[in-house]
């Protein structure tokens, strides 16, 4: 099965796209870039590992670059949907696989 | 005191992977600010990403470089052999792969979707306009873009006129 939590290692506002997160791994630049985004999904958790809080956001735009040796760079915009704030040092993004990402939108909702 | 490996990106030694000194930081800046003078507009992000797990990279939806230590090629060891073109691009020849390479391209609207071709493009559209860089430098990224068509098994002669290589 595949990992569904990575640390993120990067994260900042931009101008027009609002909150955007980046991770890396070497377990991900084996996979093709539509896998990975599949793997995304549409909604996210954010996970500060320090107090265990979690929080929802939704997945307005991946993009994925590719280094001069062919590792990658993903970049998952968030838009307004979270904080800049919200998102703590040494947070995980958690990818909810289809099922959990009904029952998360259902928890909105209510 | 912070671990030092823990701020280490793996390359496979492939290329650099210690963090940049500020002197370092300084020559990089001061070379994009050369590439934006001839470019359209100025790269909209900026992000520092070697102290951690990411790679030097160029993402246009964003309009962001990321600079990681592998900006810096590899560091031949006693007795390893010849390193491939790629490994062995400088720091100018890597952010003018990024920047003239595949941004310009991207602002120009002839971004390749197939990858390979995407990263020849890069490297010889460097190769070719790059400012204030060696003649060494631009043979390698020659070398780098001929190579990755070849890994792709795909002929030069082929896609020459598909590729966006001949003006800046």
């Amino acid at each position: 099965m595949k990992n569904l939590n990575y640390k993120i290692q990067d994260w900042f506002e931009h101008d027009k796209f609002g909150v955007i997160v980046s991770i890396a791994s070497p377990e991900l630049d084996k996979l093709p870039n539509d896998e990975i985004k599949n793997l995304v999904g549409d909604r996210v958790a954010i996970l500060d590992s320090t107090s265990d809080e979690k929080k929802w956001a939704k997945v307005s735009e991946i993009e994925i670059a590719n280094s001069i040796i062919d590792k990658k760079n993903i970049h998952i915009c968030l838009g307004s949907s979270i904080k800049l704030s919200d998102i703590k040092p040494n947070s995980d993004i958690i990818f909810i696989p289809k099922q959990e990402n009904i029952e998360a939108k259902q928890n909105t909702l209510i | 005191m912070k671990d030092k490996k823990a701020y280490q990106v793996d390359t496979g030694g492939l290329r650099g992977e210690l963090p940049l000194t500020d002197s370092q930081k300084e020559q990089i800046l001061e070379y994009i600010k050369l590439i934006e003078s001839g470019a359209p507009s100025k790269v909209a992000y900026v992000r520092w990403v070697d102290d951690r797990q990411m790679n030097t990279a160029y993402s246009p939806g964003f309009d962001l470089l990321n600079i990681g230590s592998d900006v810096m090629p590899a560091i031949k060891s006693k007795g390893q052999g010849t390193l491939t073109a790629n490994t062995r691009l400088t720091w100018k020849s890597s952010i003018a792969h990024e920047l003239v390479g595949h941004r310009e391209a991207a602002l120009a609207g002839k971004t390749q979707s197939e990858t390979p071709l995407e990263e020849a493009q890069a490297s010889i559209r460097a190769a070719r306009f790059a400012p204030s860089l060696s003649s060494t430098e631009r043979y390698t990224l020659l070398r780098d873009g001929i190579t990755r068509l070849y890994k792709a098994d795909i002929k030069v002669r082929h896609v020459k006129n598909i590729l966006h290589i001949n003006n800046r």
